[in-house]
């Protein structure tokens, strides 16, 4: 889990073009500033080629914390 | 109806909380969830710019009772206006109709061909790809705010098929699509788009007529009161 926490905070980092930003399960959109629909839809496209996996548009628009794009993440690594 | 103010990052009063008294209760929980002090304020201007344009359109700043669709989009509860607001950094915007309305504005963003791959018509793609890099991001930010503010309209949000449905419109012009209509325009540093049943026309709210408008409100709440 580390690994993906490891790999997701880089994610996050290149998205939000911040290398201070610092993630844990709960960080939310509120958390991050400039994270709205078109940052969600980059995060979920370097996510998708990071781990090379596919998220169903519901999946994508429904993860909604870093905690919950995790377990999605170990899910699908792991189908 | 359209309103839309421009600002930078949504300091146009302080403190921040000067006007929360005119903020729906909920509403104010969400936007206090906010971490930046940015953010909190264009949370904040988008419900005070929607009591603004309630007012103009209709003579009362009293809003009707609000609640949110299973889908997380707000609606006046037993009223037959229908509303969507939407903020980004740059600015703040709002719908106000008779008919089913949504919209969304964004500061620009840069086009990532990832990104456009993944929400983006082919025909769409194809006009990204011819433009030059500037008016490519300037469209590519135009294009995603018509297929968030269709979505809005609709009351799915994003969950619908984004790549089925092709906004290539031309910008500045009220468009014909499927029963509604669609303006999206490029302004500087943000797009926005609004979809609604039909055309209307669009005003731009400078921060002191908001800001003098909740000010009369406040003084008008404040002389009742001794009465």
């Amino acid at each position: 889990m580390n690994d993906i926490r490891d790999r997701l905070q880089l994610i996050f980092r290149d998205v939000f073009d911040d290398d201070e930003l610092t993630i844990n399960d709960a960080t939310a959109a509120a958390d991050i500033e400039d994270w709205d629909s078109l940052a969600h839809i980059q995060l979920i496209t370097a996510i998708e080629k990071q781990f090379g996996i596919k998220f169903t548009l519901q999946e994508a628009v429904s993860s909604a914390n870093v905690g919950k794009f995790t377990s999605l993440i170990r899910s699908k690594l792991h189908e | 109806m359209i309103y839309i103010l421009e600002c930078s990052d949504g300091c146009i009063y302080e403190p921040e909380s000067l006007f929360d008294a005119w903020i729906d209760p909920a509403r104010l929980k969400k936007v206090n969830a906010y971490r930046f002090a940015s953010d909190r304020m264009l949370s904040r201007l988008a419900f005070l710019l929607l009591r603004y344009a309630f007012w103009n359109e209709y003579g009362t700043s009293i809003l009707p009772k609000m609640l949110c669709s299973q889908e997380g989009k707000p609606y006046f509860v037993n009223s037959n206006v229908k509303f969507n607001i939407s903020h980004t950094k740059n600015g703040v915007i709002c719908s106000l109709s008779d008919t089913e309305t949504g919209t969304d504005i964004e500061s620009t963003a840069e086009y990532e061909r990832s990104v456009a791959e993944r929400v983006m018509s082919v025909h769409e793609l194809e006009m990204l790809r011819i433009a030059e890099k500037e008016e490519r991001d300037k469209l590519f930010t135009m294009l995603w705010t018509a297929k968030e503010a269709y979505g809005k309209y609709l009351g799915c949000g994003l969950l619908y098929d984004l790549k089925d449905e092709e906004f290539a419109m031309i910008p500045k012009k009220w468009n014909a699509h499927g029963d509604a209509f669609i303006y999206s325009e490029f302004r500087d540093k943000y797009a926005f788009s609004v979809v609604c049943g039909e055309a209307t026309r669009i005003n731009f709210v400078t921060s002191e007529e908001l800001v003098g408008f909740l000010t009369r409100m406040e003084m008008e709440k404040n002389v009742n009161a001794k009465k």
